[in-house]
């Protein structure tokens, strides 16, 4: 399980760098972003452009750590891929996380806060 | 090229964590061949994984896991599905109620039943035999009539 971090000014950006995101997964991708996650960190953006698959396990992983990251942190979620972003929207979570077309979207200036809601 | 009628593709696996993301590998070329074009078969992946993922979550079994058959059709509605185990019933012999998880509590789970009932067409549930048999419709046309909500926002690659 890859899990790519890149600091942009403010933000981090976790990059998952699997194609799956599945019950196989789960379990070491929290453990792997708890680790990943720098202390203090006030704004994470989890990109899943390269998640083709998820299944039950993945999106619980991903509620996860958003938890474990903290009410501190804000935590976004970027790139989802067509089928990534239908079982967000099945499952009606897309209403709880701030999601953005891309990880360059969500670095626009006024891209923290926006969403990609915005024409 | 599709199958011949009535000709079922077919894997058996044990229920086992690791078989399942294997199992899932075995059946793609199936599923890719009876999802007509343009559709995406990795949606009913999906289902077979929460169906298989569940079996083994839940199932128990023998040792070594339930034992598991996976037969898909050619349909005229879409791809017919079943699958059979011979594992522990489900709770009341019959399909969980369809409480679908509150997005607000941030649940971590429960979305198993959500994304089948989501996904598919004539679910249907029943004990038969000291087995448990599944069968489902994944339906061919799953953009607009399987998603009945609306994107809220278009992907920019």
């Amino acid at each position: 399980m890859r899990l790519e971090t890149e600091k942009r000014g403010g933000t981090v950006i976790l990059r998952v760098a699997e194609p799956r995101l599945d019950a196989q997964q789960a379990i070491e991708f929290k453990d792997r972003f708890r680790a990943a996650l720098p202390p203090g960190a006030r704004r994470v953006v989890l990109d899943l452009a390269e998640v083709e698959f998820i299944d039950s396990s993945g999106l619980g992983a991903v509620v996860a750590v958003m938890k474990a990251a903290g009410p501190e942190v804000s935590f976004e979620l970027a790139g989802l891929t067509p089928l990534v972003a239908k079982v967000f929207r099945l499952t009606r979570m897309d209403t709880v996380f701030r999601i953005h077309g891309s990880v360059a979207q969500a670095l626009l200036p006024g891209g923290n806060g926006a969403g990609d809601d915005a024409p | 090229m599709r199958p011949e009628p009535g000709r079922p593709a077919r894997h058996a696996l044990r229920a086992r964590p690791g078989e399942v993301r294997r199992a899932l590998g075995r059946l793609r070329p199936a599923l890719a061949r009876l999802s007509p074009p343009g559709e995406d078969p990795e949606l009913a992946e999906i289902v077979l994984a929460e169906v298989l993922n569940n079996i083994v979550e839940h199932a128990g079994g023998p040792r070594g896991g339930a034992r598991v058959a996976v037969a898909l059709w050619p349909a005229a509605a879409g791809i017919l599905c079943r699958v059979r185990d011979d594992g522990r019933p489900l709770p009341g012999h019959d399909l969980p109620a369809a409480a679908p998880p509150v997005p607000a509590s941030l649940p971590e789970g429960g979305f198993g039943w959500v994304l089948i009932r989501g996904l598919t067409r004539d679910l249907a549930y029943r004990r038969r035999r000291g087995r448990n048999e599944l069968v489902f419709t994944i339906p061919v046309t799953a953009g607009p009539a399987a998603d009945p909500v609306r994107p809220r926002t278009e992907m920019v690659q």
